[in-house]
């Protein structure tokens, strides 16, 4: 449901149907992730359409990218370690 | 999100120089971290570094596959992650080439909004449970954990 959100903004009807759950089932579970701050949601007209709010999982990215910098730097040391042990 | 980490590198060495550093336990705790690795397949062992709140500083690995000396894949789970490393090496004219990736990192973000959804954390408290990651590494590169405290044993 995530995935969906960060691709775009979606009213609650879309997002039952592409999961094939019923109306309560998919604004039981969208309450689930408003209260857990990962979703928000605004009226347009008759529809809830619901967004995604990126910051808690950006943090993850994040994380990625430190991981990034500490391979990088063991590889620093492994062409150190090559280059003194023939 | 990102999802992968490549990197590739050349080196003036032939791909046995660089299979040994790879594959040495001694080598490997020379430019990686102390560890208990044997180069078989199924060889479960260990990275270990300073212990930290939230980490204990073990990185629990088992040996996925090799085939001396062109490919070391072995899994990667402490610190919350799951993931797998690899590392293919290929003889190219000025030496050889290694192509490296650390992958899997998707499935943090199921565990993040299992973990958000679990501990029923509000939206304002999770700016401070999940602040920058960058200064909770410790001095060896490992992930200190604090959001995930609860999901880190991911796979015993």
């Amino acid at each position: 449901m995530l995935d969906r959100l960060a691709v775009q903004d979606l009213p609650v009807t879309e997002l039952a149907e592409s999961f094939r759950m019923s109306l309560p089932a998919v604004s039981q579970h969208l309450k689930v992730l408003r209260e857990a701050g990962l979703v928000k949601d605004h009226r347009e007209g008759r529809q809830h359409v619901y967004t995604l709010v990126p910051g808690p999982l950006k943090e993850i990215s994040d994380w990625v990218d430190v991981y990034e910098r500490f391979w990088k730097t063991k590889f620093t040391k492994l062409r150190d370690h090559l280059r003194k042990n023939p | 999100m990102k999802k992968d980490i490549h990197i590739e590198e050349t080196y003036p060495y032939p791909p046995e120089r660089i299979w040994r550093a790879l594959t040495n336990s001694d080598a490997m705790a020379d430019w990686l971290m102390p560890n208990t690795f044997e180069p078989k397949v199924g060889c479960r062992f260990q990275f270990r570094t300073k212990p930290a709140p939230g980490f204990d500083g073990i990185v629990n690995c088992e040996v996925l596959e090799l085939d001396v000396p062109n490919k070391l894949v072995f899994s990667w789970c402490g610190g919350g992650l799951n993931t797998v490393v690899r590392f293919d090496l290929t003889p190219v004219t000025e030496g050889t080439h290694l192509r490296f990736e650390h992958t899997g990192f998707r499935g943090m973000k199921g565990m993040m909004v299992s973990a958000i959804l679990a501990k029923g954390w509000k939206s304002k408290i999770l700016p401070h449970n999940l602040p920058s990651a960058a200064g909770r590494f410790d001095p060896a590169g490992v992930y200190r954990t604090l959001a995930m405290d609860g999901i880190q044993r991911d796979c015993a």
